[in-house]
């Protein structure tokens, strides 16, 4: 069990009971509705309804979330930075939209512009915030096996593992490199030196890494690895599973029937 | 004649750079036998160890195992019954956690898998790790990570253990758990290391390695007990053999022993 990645985990809560596959599938079937159900570009009766769909979508995943026990500034920790990239790019909507324009200053913002991004940011947060509580109900491992059973190709389910497993050693490794650095007098600065001295380490880094692939590859080989990874996992599925199922696709049938109602 | 557990004739390997690490060597374990190799950095202890186990596919020369020979990759068949410890026990352990790495073996090599259970279990209890089943390895201590290392392999029971620098990672009392577990152990062994006290404590038997060639092979007294010879081949016995002949490790190996 790693403890950052999958530092909620262990809690009890009717999600963290759920079987992984029926979880992941539910989650699924979530995004893609979330996903699917796109806003129009009008300031008709029909965009206030986009926002309030995207609302109950955020509504969902919020409630989601309380359900899960995973403390809520976690997830909106988790949550920032992806926020921050979105809002980036969502921000130049009002501007380059030519339609239900007003003017605020020297600024010419378009209102259709601005209902857009609003609703995809809130659906994006919904997506977002619905897979930490997918993912942070189960363990990582757990996760990937449930990858694995749902018939996931196999070599995106083991490069996720892989991942999981060597993601903190590499991280272990850049951090003593900066210190090995720092010790030598070096300072992180924008000039040209700086950089050199740092895009060598990050050459460093990863020839490390193909290296260390290459010996991780042998001690598999040595235990028998042929391509395929084994595991023991055990999944049972039980009526909460099946009724979270059944729930997903209620919702989202509901949420793109929304806007025909 | 007993039949070799691992026998290699006239092996040669050169790597693809052009760089010839293992010329002509040749060697037998027998079947239970704890044997060490030994030589300086460079000298290819690591090279003929993964010739051993079928990882490189040597130019020249065969490995048989209990007479059968190792394939390279998809032939499992001889392989499962050698186990490999390698020196980095973090590419050794590439699991998501300690339980999931110790069945990796038995279940690729198609054990039912409500044995596997049992033997992950008592692997793991056999190197003191009962409490680490759910851990990732990465955040076990060193010492740990080379006991997991070695339940890796135990889980399905090889008839031959082949380790690579066991000791390089280990405090003095980690190095003296795992002399005592070595020396527990039934299968036959073949225990590449730096480390002569180790090689002193758990193998009777010594092969010197230099330049790819096998430069000795004799009783671990007699081999780490010649100073000139350890010399010769960029070796130094530690400080506290120094001066120390065969007959005077013989017995320093025996009080040892019976210490536990």
């Amino acid at each position: 069990m790693h403890p950052e990645i999958d530092r909620f985990a262990h809690l009890d809560s009717w999600l963290h009971r759920l079987d992984p596959r029926w979880k992941l599938a539910a989650a699924l079937v979530l995004v893609i509705a979330i996903t699917l159900d796109r806003p129009s570009i009008r300031t008709d009766p029909r965009a206030s309804r986009d926002l309030s769909a995207a609302a109950a979508c955020l509504a969902l995943s919020v409630g989601l979330l309380l359900g899960s026990s995973i403390p809520v500034g976690y997830a909106l920790r988790k949550l920032a930075p992806a926020a921050g990239f979105l809002l980036l790019m969502v921000v130049f909507f009002p501007l380059v939209y030519e339609s239900d324009t007003i003017r605020i200053g020297f600024l010419r913002i378009s209102l259709t512009g601005l209902l857009v991004a609003a609703v995809i940011l809130i659906k994006a947060l919904a997506i977002l915030l619905l897979v930490v509580v997918a993912l942070g109900t189960t363990r990582f491992d757990r996760t990937m096996k449930a990858l694995h059973r749902l018939r996931v190709p196999e070599p995106l389910v083991q490069i996720a593992m892989f991942a999981y497993r060597y993601l903190f050693v590499v991280f272990d490794q850049n951090r003593r490199m900066r210190q090995a650095m720092r010790a030598r007098g070096f300072r992180p600065r924008t000039g040209l030196r700086s950089l050199r001295a740092l895009s060598r380490g990050v050459g460093s880094l990863v020839v490390g890494s193909l290296e260390r692939t290459r010996r991780i590859r042998d001690a598999m080989v040595a235990r028998g690895y042929r391509g395929e990874y084994p595991s023991l996992a055990v999944f049972r599925t039980t009526p909460a599973d099946v009724a979270a199922l059944a729930g997903a696709v209620i919702l989202s049938t509901v949420l793109l029937l929304w806007r025909f109602l | 004649m007993t039949e070799a557990a691992l026998a290699a004739r006239d092996i040669e390997f050169t790597f693809s750079d052009g760089r010839q690490a293992i010329r002509g060597v040749s060697l037998e374990i027998a079947r239970g036998e704890p044997a060490g190799l030994i030589g300086p950095n460079g000298a290819g202890k690591t090279t003929l160890i993964h010739v051993l186990a079928g990882l490189l596919k040597p130019q020249r020369g065969t490995v048989e195992v209990f007479g059968e020979p190792i394939g390279v990759d998809g032939d499992a068949g001889a392989r499962r019954r050698i186990g490999l410890v390698f020196q980095q026990t973090e590419d050794q352990l590439f699991s998501p956690t300690v339980f999931d790495d110790v069945a990796f073996g038995p279940l690729n090599y198609g054990f039912p898998r409500g044995e596997v259970h049992e033997r992950v279990r008592d692997a793991l209890r056999r190197v003191g790790l009962e409490q680490a089943e759910d851990r990732v390895p990465h955040h076990l201590s060193s010492g740990e990570r080379r006991r997991a290392a070695i339940a890796t392999v135990l889980s399905f029971d090889p008839e031959i253990l082949i380790l690579d620098e066991p000791t390089s990672d280990l405090d003095p009392r980690g190095r003296r758990d795992l002399a005592r577990l070595l020396g527990s152990m039934s299968q036959a062994r073949f225990v590449a290391a730096h480390d002569l006290e180790l090689i002193l404590l758990t193998c009777r038997r010594v092969l010197l390695i230099d330049e790819g060639k096998i430069r000795a092979d004799g009783p671990a007294a007699e081999i780490i007990g010649d100073h000139r010879l350890l010399e010769a081949h960029g070796l130094e016995a530690p400080f506290g053999l120094r001066g120390l002949g065969a007959r005077a490790l013989e017995d320093l190996i025996a009080r040892e022993r019976s210490d536990g």
